[in-house]
């Protein structure tokens, strides 16, 4: 899945990194110091939720995507209360994504 | 008139002398003394029965002790005596006790031999004349001394039921031994049976032997009879008892046996008129009895006795074919072989009834085993509806699961497509790029069609199926399915699974919600568990005859007021459960044999354990997808 969202990607943008699990992802965070974070709320170790909130708190320049497939409101506004610029649902239109980076970028 | 008397007296010429029973040598006075004069000697069957029967009665009325002399005088007593010396011998006998107070004879000789020494023997003394035929009595009056007990034999009539009962015979063999008796009853019976000589031929046996005889008695023609009189000796000069004769005579004689004695009857004679012999010998010990009490003898007049009512013998009418339709009116037919009815109705009555009853318990038994044949139907029926209803509940519990097993890999699809549709427009796509991304485009898809087609088998409905099935496979399926549950509530799963194979015949997907069922269960008990030490532990012993599988969680453990009821229906701790995923789970296992047991353990936490046969690995139902 991580695989098949970086070659979009990399079409657009440059993608600086790819980790598969929650603690990963607060050190890339630090390391890579990315524009754009596209984070799965269900990871290893430590939750989605919860990096985003850590990443926000160290880096509130980064713009924080949560990609889901849980498509519920009530995440969604836990994603938004952690720090999250954008809610995605992996199951909406392939351009999502993509757009969003976009206009994160831009804004 | 030819003399009875006269042949009696060359009969009674052979004299013979038996004391069967003695006066003490110091007589009583008040002991009666009866002499008896004996035509035969022991083995005669007529004398033998009467005498005895004759003792028994007088014994029994008489009042006072009465004392028996016997004294063979007939044929076969002391052969070749002189008559005096036998005269002498009788009055010696009494020469130190009292003279007889009544001399009785038996039979025609010695009522010949009695008459003819009259004088010598005790004249006054009442002389009583028994057993004699009235034939004797009719040629020789009886004198003032002298009364009789006798008999009127008509032996024609035998010869006239032989033909009544079987109307075809053409000889009658005579079988009556040899001897000057038996000469003097031929000539009798030669002169009696003329009347029959159209019909009948009469042979005679008196110049043979007994083995003779025999051999003559099995080989007679067709439509033959015997007419027994009585034995005593054959041609040889053997004496020989009835009884043995009779016998010998049954069993090798080719025709039916007749006689005329009552005496015969039950020794294989067919039967007839005959003559009673017990009630002769009650009316002479009646008339003796009177004798001995004073009475004259001219003053007892009895009537001849005559035979008796027909009797035959139910087994020689059988043996001989003779229907009992040609029995004379008021004939009484003896020895009848029970009828297998009557012979055997408690038996027919017992059988029955102990049919009758273990029919109505086997149909008993039938109808509970319908019964139950229906009602394990049922529940089979139950079960799977059962089943059924809590595997869908489960896969309703996994739909945030199933929505994210599927939307990975159909995101991924997507997301490939659109960067291969953009690499190509921006003629950036070498084609190690495209084969790369159509492959894991590929991949996803066989990953999506695993998943539903992995959701589809546990939904639906289905009967027990079993077939031999790796339940390796089942532990790997089972937790793929709630993989995604299980990572979500940051449960780790490990699996420890014995090296050996642990086949057994069973329904893969039925096995597959035992487990869910187990480990969901698992899952649910640890909630309240800090997420570091969330651990499911799934445990395999493949042992000799049988393979454990176990579930092991660290939660709560379980409430000790369930633990009785802890595969109850609608017993549970959930508060949106049902308490049916248990029930389920322990018929499931049932129905395949095993056993489900659950307890608390030591260190926390709980612990279930299904225990399945295992059957010998032939068929695996291929390698194990990983969770």
């Amino acid at each position: 899945m991580a695989k098949a969202i970086c070659r979009v990607l990399a079409l657009d943008c440059e993608v600086v990194g790819s980790v598969a699990d929650g603690g990963a992802v607060l050190e890339a965070a630090q390391r890579l110091l990315p524009d754009v974070i596209v984070i799965d709320l269900n990871l290893p170790n430590v939750s989605g939720l919860e990096a985003c909130r850590q990443i926000t708190q160290v880096n509130p320049e980064a713009k924080v995507i949560v990609f889901t497939a849980m498509n519920d409101p009530d995440v969604k506004r836990r994603s938004f209360e952690v720090g999250a610029s954008a809610f995605v649902f992996k199951g909406a239109g392939d351009d999502d994504l993509v757009s969003t980076i976009k206009r994160l970028c831009v804004d | 008139m030819r003399s009875v008397r006269g042949r009696f007296q060359c009969a009674a010429a052979l004299v013979g002398l038996l004391v069967l029973s003695a006066a003490s040598s110091e007589a009583q006075p008040s002991v009666q003394q009866v002499l008896v004069l004996q035509s035969f000697d022991r083995g005669n069957l007529v004398a033998d029965f009467f005498t005895g029967h004759f003792r028994v009665e007088l014994d029994q009325r008489a009042g006072t002790p009465v004392n028996v002399v016997q004294v063979v005088v007939g044929p076969t007593g002391f052969v070749g005596a002189p008559e005096r010396e036998v005269v002498d011998y009788i009055r010696s006998t009494f020469t130190d006790r009292p003279k007889p107070n009544l001399i009785l004879t038996v039979g025609g000789p010695a009522a010949v031999f009695a008459r003819k020494h009259r004088a010598q023997l005790f004249p006054d003394t009442p002389l009583l004349f028994a057993t004699v035929d009235e034939r004797f009595l009719r040629d020789a009056h009886l004198g003032e001394n002298e009364t009789a007990v006798a008999v009127l034999n008509d032996y024609s009539q035998v010869i006239e039921e032989i033909l009544q009962l079987l109307p075809d015979t053409k000889q009658v063999f005579m079988v009556m031994g040899s001897g000057l008796l038996s000469k003097f009853w031929r000539q009798e019976f030669e002169e009696g049976f003329r009347r029959f000589h159209d019909r009948l031929t009469f042979v005679w046996s008196e110049e043979l032997s007994l083995s003779e005889i025999l051999r003559h008695s099995a080989n007679l023609p067709r439509h033959s009879a015997i007419f027994y009189l009585t034995f005593g000796t054959d041609a040889q000069g053997a004496a020989y008892a009835d009884d043995r004769v009779l016998a010998d005579l049954h069993a090798t004689a080719n025709a039916p046996l007749f006689g005329m004695q009552s005496v015969y009857f039950g020794s294989g004679v067919v039967g007839g008129t005959m003559m009673s012999i017990d009630n002769l010998a009650s009316n002479t010990a009646d008339v003796a009895l009177r004798l001995l009490n004073g009475a004259p003898p001219r003053s007892i007049n009895v009537p001849p006795q005559r035979p008796g009512q027909p009797i035959f013998d139910w087994r020689e009418l059988q043996r001989w074919g003779i229907a009992e339709s040609r029995l004379p009116a008021g004939s009484v037919v003896h020895y009848r072989s029970p009828s297998l009815w009557s012979e055997y109705k408690f038996t027919f009555f017992s059988a029955a009834g102990a049919l009758v009853v273990q029919s109505l318990l086997i149909l008993g038994l039938l109808y509970q085993r319908r019964a139950r044949q229906r009602a394990e139907l049922d529940s089979r029926r139950n079960l799977a509806l059962a089943a059924d209803v809590n595997r869908r509940q489960t896969m309703a519990a996994l739909t945030g699961s199933i929505a994210h097993e599927l939307v990975q890999p159909l995101s991924s699809i997507t997301h490939n497509a659109k960067a291969l549709q953009m690499m190509v427009a921006a003629n950036r796509a070498t084609p190690e790029t495209i084969d790369e991304i159509l492959s894991d485009i590929r991949t996803e898809g066989i990953q999506a069609t695993q998943t539903i087609d992995r959701h589809r088998a546990m939904l639906r409905s289905r009967q027990l199926n079993r077939s031999p099935i790796d339940l390796h496979g089942v532990i790997h399926e089972s937790l793929a399915l709630i993989a995604h549950d299980m990572r979500a509530r940051q449960i780790e799963a490990i699996v420890s699974l014995s090296s050996s194979p642990c086949v057994i015949t069973g329904d893969q997907v039925l096995l597959g919600q035992v487990l869910v069922n187990l480990v969901m269960n698992a899952i649910d008990a640890m909630a309240e568990t800090p997420p570091a030490s969330r651990r499911v532990t799934i445990c395999t012993e493949v042992r000799a005859g049988d393979v454990e599988v176990s579930v092991r969680d660290n939660g709560t453990g379980l409430p000790a007021q369930i633990m009785g009821t802890l595969f109850t229906p609608f017993v549970t701790t959930k508060a949106n459960g049902l308490g049916i995923g248990l029930t389920i789970a322990q018929t499931i296992v049932e129905a395949h044999g095993g056993t489900i047991e659950a307890h608390n353990n030591p260190e926390g936490g709980a612990t279930f354990t299904v225990i399945l046969r295992r059957s010998e690995p032939k068929i695996l139902s291929g390698p194990p997808n990983a969770a």
